[in-house]
């Protein structure tokens, strides 16, 4: 059995937004009591939907179609970016655990840049940026084994993989 | 099913990252992955359980790696009715206060503080209690008023008849007091909640999206 979308996962994860690992310590986390958490929200992103035809193109071209089905799906289906369910989570910890305060602002923001952010939201305090790297609904094909005497079949599934791409990040 | 995701928390007034993770959702075994179509079907429907599970797994990540909590993590709320939705997670553990009819958890540290005469909207200052719809109880304690800034702990119970929250909860929330006298916050879940003193009672308003529920609330011990 051939899985594709395993075996195609660590490309998908490649993405160009960096993340760095900086747990809460008992300093850091004790210094957010009484302080007010606001969320960030982003513009949903984008959605890849690997449909056979789309993938057998490949390149940009085979990438952009794939997007363009997958946000097609996004929007007739009105599917929400998980971002905003982890990151209501995510405060919710910090509200519970570190005495922090849920602040009733939310700001729109673009950009990954930590001072560009802060001098564009100077007037809050803490804020809570969840981003969506990468979402795909990816093919997964599963060879049936062949009988004795006969050619392999093939069945064809899909399996969904949520991963904010854009189209740079696509394999 | 593949998600990824990036958790920041930024101090905008220092301009720093205090604390930064990320998130990864692979299933183990695709072999039962459903079809396109079995995706798609229903508005939707799986697609939509498949992205709440990855979400719920990546809160799950963050929350021991990046916020270093060593309880469980809260469940992620699947299709909230008006009355759960005010409850996206579960509390932690924490001591269940009985108030007249009302059990909803409260944290062990609550800090009550008088506001000063003719501060706006000292009125609404200390415990009170009531229930959503008359089904969900509700405990609203108004713990810090400073100029136009409430500090409050939001509680609730689970609802009896399964048409609300699972399990109780509690969170603090920052509000304002408003021009027209109005206490307003909004919670966790993106939930408003609306207070407005009438007589010794609080008339209360709760709404998320469409979504829209009353209580009354009295003084509470």
């Amino acid at each position: 059995m051939i899985r594709i979308a395993t075996l195609v996962a660590p490309a998908l994860l490649a993405g160009c937004v960096s993340v760095q690992q900086i747990p809460l310590t008992a300093t850091t986390g004790g210094a957010l009591r009484d302080r007010e958490v606001s969320l960030a929200v982003r513009d949903k992103p984008d959605f890849a939907a690997m449909t056979p035809g789309k993938a057998a193109i490949g390149g940009l071209i085979g990438a952009a179609l794939m997007i363009e089905a997958g946000n097609q799906i996004i929007k007739e289906h009105s599917v929400e970016d998980p971002a905003s369910q982890i990151a209501e989570a995510v405060r919710a910890g910090l509200n519970e655990s570190y005495r922090a305060r849920s602040s009733s602002k939310t700001v729109r923001i673009a950009s990954d840049d930590v001072a560009q952010t802060s001098r564009d939201n100077a007037a809050l305090d803490l804020l809570l940026d969840v981003r969506t790297i990468k979402e795909t609904l990816k093919k997964r094909r599963t060879v049936v084994p062949a009988k004795a005497g006969t050619h392999a079949s093939k069945k064809k599934n899909w399996t969904p993989a949520f991963a904010g791409a854009t189209s740079s990040d696509l394999p | 099913m593949i998600y990824t995701a990036r958790t920041r928390l930024i101090d905008v007034k220092r301009a720093q990252v205090v604390a930064e993770g990320g998130c990864k959702h692979i299933p183990e075994d695709s072999s039962n992955a459903p079809s396109y179509e079995e995706f798609l079907a229903n508005g939707a429907e799986r697609l939509k359980k498949e992205l709440q599970t990855a979400a719920a797994a990546c809160v799950e990540q963050l929350w021991t790696a990046t916020l270093a909590l060593s309880g469980k993590a809260p469940q992620i709320a699947a299709a909230p009715s008006p009355v759960a939705a005010a409850a996206p997670v579960a509390s932690a553990a924490s001591p269940t206060q009985t108030a007249g009819t009302t059990r909803t958890p409260l944290p062990t540290a609550i800090e009550v503080v008088s506001p000063a005469a003719g501060t706006a909207g000292a009125a609404f200052s200390g415990s009170w209690i009531g229930k959503w719809d008359g089904q969900v109880d509700h405990t609203l304690i108004v713990e810090k008023i400073e100029g136009r800034k409430a500090m409050f702990i939001y509680s609730w119970s689970a609802a009896e008849d399964g048409r609300g929250p699972s399990k109780p909860g509690f969170q603090r929330v920052v509000g304002t007091i408003d021009d027209d006298g109005a206490l307003r916050g909004t919670l966790n879940n993106g939930a408003n909640v609306m207070y407005r003193l009438s007589g010794d009672q609080l008339s209360a308003e709760w709404q998320n999206r469409r979504r829209y529920t009353r209580a009354t609330l009295v003084r509470g011990p």
